[in-house]
């Protein structure tokens, strides 16, 4: 089964599997069927900053962008992957908006969490 | 004989009732940020509250300090002093802020003190200064305050929404 039919079936059962991670203390959330594995840092494959350098390691998203190309997020800290209720998810008001990375958010109790489009970073 | 009080009060008495001259009022919101006092029309504030965790957005406009949850919904949290290019706050956990709506947009609004509601007769408000700390475009006017005895300067919350939805748009 692929990535994106793990996450289609996922969606009908009102639930999502996201990647949680940590840059520049931040937490971040992903779309798990984007991400292929962890991995370290490359530079010739990254695709930059746009959400600020991390602190600190040495450590990588690699992303599925199915372009036949590698590329790679660094962060700092990979907080594993977590099944979150599809209602749970929000669009980011207009106001919020920062440039289309940033999607939307999950709202994680008291803590609002960044969902992020990896996909698009590699488009910029 | 002395006339009663109720009979100096009948002496005193209209034949009928006269026609009242309406003052019409408004009622704005009060609040304080830096050294601006600020009201909004009360209609566009909804209520205040102490937001929890601000999220930091990356490459949002300076203005947008984050976004933050409130009652499953996820408000951009907007300094006015850094709108209207009057420095900055610093906020904490015990930050007070207030939501601003208009129609179906919503933020949240840094404040430093809560003033509360005032309410104003529209023939007290008078037109926001030329070259005032903020621009008059955002401003619906100015009064004064007795209980402060302070120049309140009345924001359109709408407008203020509206170019912040602009101006977040356009980066």
């Amino acid at each position: 089964m692929s990535a994106d039919a793990i996450a289609e079936a996922e969606a009908d059962d009102g639930h999502l599997s996201l990647v949680l991670f940590e840059l520049a203390g931040t937490r971040y959330a992903a779309d798990l069927s984007q991400v292929i594995r962890l991995d370290f840092y490359d530079a010739r494959c990254s695709v930059g900053s746009p959400l600020g350098p991390p602190r600190s390691g040495n450590k990588c998203l690699m992303i599925d962008a199915q372009d036949g190309r590698d590329w790679c997020l660094a962060i700092d800290t990979l907080h594993g992957v977590q099944r979150v209720p599809v209602d749970q998810l929000r669009r980011l008001p207009a106001i919020a908006f920062g440039g289309s990375i940033p999607i939307g958010a999950w709202l994680d109790g008291n803590e609002t969490v960044l969902l992020v489009d990896l996909v698009a970073m590699t488009t910029r | 004989m002395d006339p009663t009080p109720l009979q100096r009060a009948l002496g005193l008495a209209p034949e009928k009732a006269s026609a009242r001259v309406e003052r019409p009022e408004r009622e704005f919101f009060v609040f304080k940020i830096g050294t601006l006092l600020l009201g909004v029309d009360s209609v566009n504030a909804r209520e205040v509250t102490r937001l929890g965790v601000i999220t930091p957005l990356p490459r949002a406009a300076s203005f947008v300090l984050g976004v933050a949850g409130h009652r499953g919904e996820v408000l951009p949290v907007i300094d006015l002093l850094r709108f209207f290019a009057q420095g900055e706050t610093r906020p904490g956990s015990r930050t007070l802020c207030f939501i601003g709506v208009q129609g179906a947009v919503a933020a949240a609004f840094v404040a430093d003190q809560v003033i509360g509601l005032r309410k104003v007769f529209v023939a007290d408000l008078l037109p926001a200064p030329v070259g005032g700390e903020v621009p008059t475009e955002h401003v619906q006017g100015v009064i004064h305050d007795p209980a402060t005895k302070s120049t309140v300067t009345l924001l359109d919350l709408p407008r203020v929404l509206q170019t912040s939805r602009a101006r977040a748009v356009t980066r």
